[in-house]
């Protein structure tokens, strides 16, 4: 059986492969940030050409274990201008809370 | 919309409807089971997308009919309805919340691309492309929907959630134009 730590650090590497994925299928995207949570993939992507929101609402898919996702995901997009101004879901936390998980560290 | 899916206005048999209300309603309801099903553990993508294929269709006529006359019956009509936009930018570009011409014909260029692939989806009588309703056959070989990717239109992908939110907004969109026409 597996602990929580180990689940959660099972959905951040399943979170950053599909960000990486995205990324380098979508040439507009500029960022993507990670909110950690145990229980679903929380992301908020950063996109040039999404249209403009009013608030960060995210999709929520079930899991798609076909394809290597376990996990419930909830993935929402902005553009650059909304980028740490919109505020992320109530139950997400802060933007003090997300972590960037593209483009990586060098 | 408020949050996801689409609160329907009624479900009366006997309400009194012109065309554009009355597909804007059957598209509202489609696009709640896309969401329902979209949002299910391991839903087949060929049955979402059936869903969301006859949402966008049916929004987009919604639009593009006259109040007192049915669209052609054809299936082909959310890239018309996209292409509308792009050449009518005032006064689409502001009612869909973009502040420069350039963001919006670049965003709707982009949603444009995802519409037309899922526009395609639709089933025709040669049985030779993918669609999400029968099995097609290709190069010898025979597909079948419910165990076929359909790439370019997973959820998870970031231009089929850009089309996902520009179809949200359109919901909106088209549901003040009617209102505002209708009085």
């Amino acid at each position: 059986m597996r602990n929580s730590v180990q689940v959660e650090g099972d959905i951040q590497a399943i979170a950053r492969n599909l960000a990486r994925s995205n990324a380098e299928t979508e040439e507009s995207i500029r960022a993507i940030y990670l909110f950690p949570n145990s229980e679903e993939i929380r992301l908020i992507e950063v996109d040039e050409t999404t249209p403009p929101s009013d608030g960060i609402n995210p999709f929520v898919f079930g899991p798609d274990r076909r394809h290597g996702l376990p996990y419930r995901m909830s993935i929402a997009l902005i553009r650059p201008e909304e980028n740490r101004v919109l505020s992320p879901p109530k139950e997400w936390g802060t933007w003090e809370d997300a972590v960037q998980i593209w483009p990586e560290a060098a | 919309m408020g949050g996801r899916g689409a609160n329907l206005a009624g479900s009366g048999v006997s309400m009194e409807l012109d065309w554009r209300s009355a597909y804007l309603l059957q598209a509202k309801s489609d696009y709640e089971m896309f969401t329902t099903l979209a949002q299910k553990e391991d839903t087949p993508l060929c049955h979402t997308l059936h869903y969301l294929q006859m949402a966008t269709e049916k929004l987009a006529k919604s639009f593009l009919s006259e109040p007192n006359q049915p669209w052609p019956s054809r299936h082909q009509a959310y890239v018309a309805f996209i292409h509308v936009l792009l050449l009518n930018p005032n006064p689409f570009q502001k009612i869909l919340g973009y502040t420069r011409k350039d963001q919006y014909k670049a965003s709707l260029g982009s949603i444009r691309r995802t519409a037309k692939t899922l526009e395609d989806l639709v089933p025709e009588s040669l049985r030779t492309r993918p669609n999400p309703e029968y099995p097609w056959s290709s190069q010898g070989r025979i597909y079948v929907p419910v165990v076929y990717d359909f790439p370019g239109l997973r959820l998870q992908e970031v231009g089929m959630r850009k089309l996902l939110k520009f179809t949200e907004l359109s919901f909106v969109m088209v549901e003040n134009l009617i209102k505002s026409t209708s009085i």
